[in-house]
């Protein structure tokens, strides 16, 4: 029976194995069991997690003053570093334990200045952006003395004059391949550039490149902040950095994406909220960036394409739940750790934040952990499928369950592997767990997210979501709440001509699609967490086609066209019975060249009715 | 970059393709179609000799060396919603320096079903720029023209940028057949638009004066690509204009285009244009569109042309 219900339905079936094909695409399966909390969080604390790291154990001055932050986990061992430009020294912590306070007075270049920007590479190399002494100051992190060693400091040269003038961040980009590799980006607030440096061996006078100026245009920062670089998943199991980076701007109050070249960078496109402080930024495993916002008291979380996804937090001092106290400083956890017998380097998905010093404040550690919504309640087509649609803020593994009205679950739709954070729509095709038909009755559907930085099916890091009851009727619908009249065929026959982009992650055929398209035309599924994401890696390729009565008994053609009104390639030439389909244009010509990156048109043209929509080949 | 796999039947395509994630390092098609346009009243790159003027210094300053003045043109595409400017500023300070600047856009990119959803899709754009510096001598019966070039794409989102240097020259070697023939090279020489082979033009120009009125007709051909992803490769095309007394003018172009892609591999394309001049003002406009038909474009330009020596000695021979 379940076999038959897929045969008449291979639009369905052909969706389906295309979304697999996509999901399988775009998201490198990471094995979650491989990733694990750096410390016991318990249980029972809401959907945020919130802990004072330090807020017992130290100085109460030690914080006051803490710009940069970082936390290099060496094989489930926690080391943190901080800068105290107060105290004008770096302080070495094991987990939540001061070990040493690193001034460098013994060191080259004398004692440190103002102290702002660090990060740490795999190889435990050490970078800090001293602005007041205008160097980066360069050591190793020694763990048998649990201390910073063989310092040395560069400022670059360019015709006898410092090359540095007032860096404030820096960055350690390993590439694709972090265990070896040292590269790392210097933001100097003074002339408003970020430059990029080769550390792998002693570093030369001038860097590999440099970009930027003083203003507020594109390529133009003012009073930047931070920099911070791209990551994502690697095939090892682990993290590898991309070739993407971030400047918080905060002159300009904005967070710029940029993307380094092979000579230099290249500006992608930048991201602001209203009346925001955007001061220091961390990207996270899978490349979502989070932005400190000093005077909201708030934490932004955006895609690697900088699409906006979640705000956290309001004012509130001490460690209590949501709340920060002007937050200035934020990171990512990262380390080594084994897998599958080889040592990785890897990041998660907790962010730290080091708050203004406060009576009850101090450095705070929040897990911005997995939250969403239903943002569409079910609609039911003629057919007896359902779909609705959900957001979440976090990578997770998503577990679909129809519950029928006796709180059964008749249908179990397992996690695929881990969905990036953001809307989804989903399917169900109104079939039992056994491939029997669903009978007649009323459903509701729950949805449990689970993080994808393993997750005990604690609160903080499981969201489930339930919509409301819906009426399904077996074998047949009525496009939304039934009403007797209702046109069964209403929404799934256009009444005019009709074109839609799509953004799709493959080629498609062309494919007749059963059922309602109401939420079809308004929300299209989309193969990746964002559109303007999915836009920028994918192009516009897919097309959608609404084929009316008496259009379809003559041919219809879908033909592409270049800007210059050149034909390049018909998709399309054919009767079609009335309805909607869905096609993918694979980028080749009729000749089965492909064809140049740029804006295309496609031509729907039927019985004297023309529509015209772009493509975009990237 | 996985390639593609496609099996077509019966006019449907049936097949299954996959293509690789990322950017192509190309130009887009949009910078190829600002590449590719010229100002009115100037009727395609091939036969471009035909006409003279300010707008001829797009494509080739040495059409007339002695044009001086201002002018801006604007295109709109009928069906693409393409519009494309020109500027173009002439003076003689030494030799004769032109500088033009040409720029696309796009209108809408997005459907509202897309930015419903995510109105952050508002924010890219589709765009190309171009700027052009040439200087221009004349010493008898050559004219040598020598020019930079940067041009900037846009492809929503991915940037790119080219410099492109480029050389002409044009010979009457006897004056009393008014006879001039005209050599043209360019080449990408910098940026990060992957360069083409270089692009080469020849053409064949004669122009006869009879009273009022004065006759021309070119034969021209190009070949090469500038940019490794160029719409076309080659073309050759034949133009004629009519002029009465620099006042009006009508020309009308054939071309053919070999394509880099597309469905044919030869193309046609033809275009009308006239121009009127009122004092130092002249209106121009110009009709083009290709076999197809769906690439129909309009344009219009208005230039400031100070009157030369050569215009009132004309205007003055027919008053007597």
């Amino acid at each position: 029976m379940r076999i038959e219900g897929f045969l008449l339905r291979p639009a369905r079936v052909i969706r389906t194995v295309a979304l697999l094909v996509c999901a399988g695409g775009l998201q490198q399966l990471v094995d979650a069991q491989t990733f694990v909390q750096l410390t016991a969080l318990g249980d029972g604390i809401g959907s945020r997690l919130t802990r004072a790291v330090t807020q017992a154990r130290i100085n109460r001055m030690v914080f006051g003053a803490t710009k940069g932050k970082v936390t290099y986990i060496d094989l489930a061992t926690v080391y943190q570093f901080t800068a105290d430009p107060l105290w004008k020294r770096v302080i070495v912590w094991k987990k939540d334990t001061w070990t040493h306070s690193f001034t460098n007075e013994a060191g080259p270049g004398g004692g440190l200045s103002d102290p702002v920007g660090v990060d740490i590479s795999a190889r435990r190399k050490f970078y800090l952006a001293d602005r007041g002494n205008g160097w980066i100051l360069y050591a190793t992190f020694d763990p048998a003395v649990g201390n910073l060693v063989n310092p040395a400091e560069f400022r670059g040269w360019l015709f006898h004059m410092p090359y540095l003038h007032e860096p404030v961040d820096v960055a350690w980009d390993g590439q694709t391949n972090p265990l070896t590799t040292d590269f790392i980006y210097v933001l100097d607030r003074q002339n408003s550039v970020v430059s990029y440096w080769n550390l792998n061996s002693t570093p030369s006078e001038y860097p590999n490149w440099a970009y930027g100026a003083i203003g507020t245009g594109t390529g133009q920062f003012r009073d930047p902040t931070s920099v911070c670089v791209g990551k994502t998943p690697s095939s090892s199991g682990g993290t590898q950095f991309t070739g993407n980076f971030y400047v918080v701007d905060n002159g300009n109050k904005r967070l710029v994406w940029l993307n380094r070249g092979t000579s230099g960078a290249v500006w992608q496109t930048v991201a602001s909220l209203a009346n925001w402080d955007p001061v220091d930024c961390a990207v996270d495993h899978f490349g979502n960036v989070y932005i400190a916002d000093r005077a909201n008291h708030r934490i932004h979380k955006f895609t690697s394409g900088l699409t906006w996804l979640d705000s956290y937090g309001s004012y509130g001092v001490g460690a209590s739940m949501n709340t920060f106290k002007f937050p200035h400083a934020i990171s990512v956890p990262c380390g080594l750790k084994v897998v599958n017998s080889q040592s990785v380097w890897y990041c998660e998905g907790r962010v730290l934040t080091a708050e203004e010093w406060g009576d009850q404040s101090g450095a705070v550690e929040h897990y911005l952990g997995m939250d969403g919504a239903v943002t569409a309640q079910p609609q039911t087509s003629q057919f007896g499928d359902a779909w609705f649609s959900y957001r979440t803020t976090d990578h997770g593994y998503h577990t679909v369950n129809v519950v029928n009205s006796s709180g059964n679950y008749v249908r179990t739709i397992p996690p695929v592997g881990i969905l990036p954070p953001g809307t989804r729509t989903q399917y169900w095709d109104g079939f039992l767990n056994n491939g029997t038909p669903a009978p007649t009755g009323n459903y509701w559907i729950q949805v449990t997210a689970a993080s994808a930085y393993s997750c005990g099916g604690q609160s903080w890091c499981q969201k489930g979501l339930s919509t409301q009851t819906f009426f399904h009727q077996a074998g047949g619908g009525c496009g939304g709440p039934c009403s007797p009249g209702d046109a069964a065929d209403s929404l799934s026959v256009p009444t005019k001509l009709v074109l839609r982009q799509r953004v799709i992650g493959s080629a498609q055929p062309l494919t007749r699609i059963a059922g309602s398209m109401s939420a079809q035309l308004e929300t299209p599924e989309q193969p990746t967490g964002s559109l303007s994401e999915g836009v920028r890696r994918y192009g516009i390729r897919g097309l959608l086609i609404g084929v009316p009565r008496g259009a379809g008994s003559s041919s219809v053609s879908v033909r592409v066209y270049s800007l210059a009104g050149r034909l390049i390639r018909t998709l399309v030439n054919d009767p079609l019975q009335p309805g909607f389909y869905e096609l993918g244009w694979d980028g080749l010509d009729d000749r089965g060249q492909e064809v140049a990156p740029g804006v295309y048109f496609a031509l729907l043209a039927a019985s004297g009715s023309r529509a015209m929509q772009r493509l975009i080949i990237r | 970059m996985i390639q593609p796999i496609v099996v077509r039947a019966a006019g449907s395509i049936i097949g299954i393709a996959l293509f690789g994630i990322g950017p192509a390092v190309s130009q887009s098609s949009l910078l190829s179609a600002l590449e590719g346009s010229a100002p009115a009243p100037v009727l395609d790159q091939t036969t471009h000799a035909i006409t003279r003027g300010l707008a001829a210094l797009w494509v080739d300053p040495t059409i007339d060396p002695r044009a001086k003045g201002l002018m801006f043109s604007v295109t709109q595409n009928s069906y693409a919603s393409v519009e494309a400017f020109h500027g173009i500023v002439a003076f003689t300070l030494g030799p004769r320096w032109s500088i033009g600047y040409g720029s696309t856009r796009l209108g809408t990119l997005f459907d509202s079903s897309l930015t419903n959803q995510d109105p952050s899709l508002l924010g890219l754009r589709a765009q190309s720029g171009w700027g052009r510096l040439d200087g221009t001598l004349r010493a008898r019966s050559v004219t040598t023209s020598v020019g930079v070039g940067w041009a900037i794409d846009d492809n929503v989102g991915v940037v790119h940028s080219a410099t492109i240097a480029r050389a002409h020259a044009r010979i009457a070697p006897w004056k009393s057949t008014n006879l001039s023939v005209g050599f043209q090279h360019s080449q990408s020489i910098g940026g990060s638009v992957p360069s083409g082979k270089g692009q080469q033009g020849f053409d064949v120009t004669f122009r006869q004066p009879l009273r009022q009125y004065s006759f021309s007709i070119t034969v021209g051909m190009r070949r090469g690509e500038l940019w490794k992803s160029s719409e076309t490769t080659s073309g050759y095309g034949l133009g004629a204009l009519v002029e009465f007394l620099d006042q009006m003018n009508v020309s009308a172009a054939l071309g053919r285009y070999r394509m880099a892609y597309g469905s044919s591999l030869v193309e046609s394309y033809r275009s009308f244009g006239a121009s009127m001049r009122i004092g130092t003002i002249r209106f121009s406009a110009r009709y083009s569109n290709t076999y197809i038909g769906l690439g129909s474009g309009f344009a219009g330009s208005v230039a400031y042309e100070p009157r030369q020596a050569t215009q009132r000695t004309k205007l003055a021979s027919l008053s007597r």
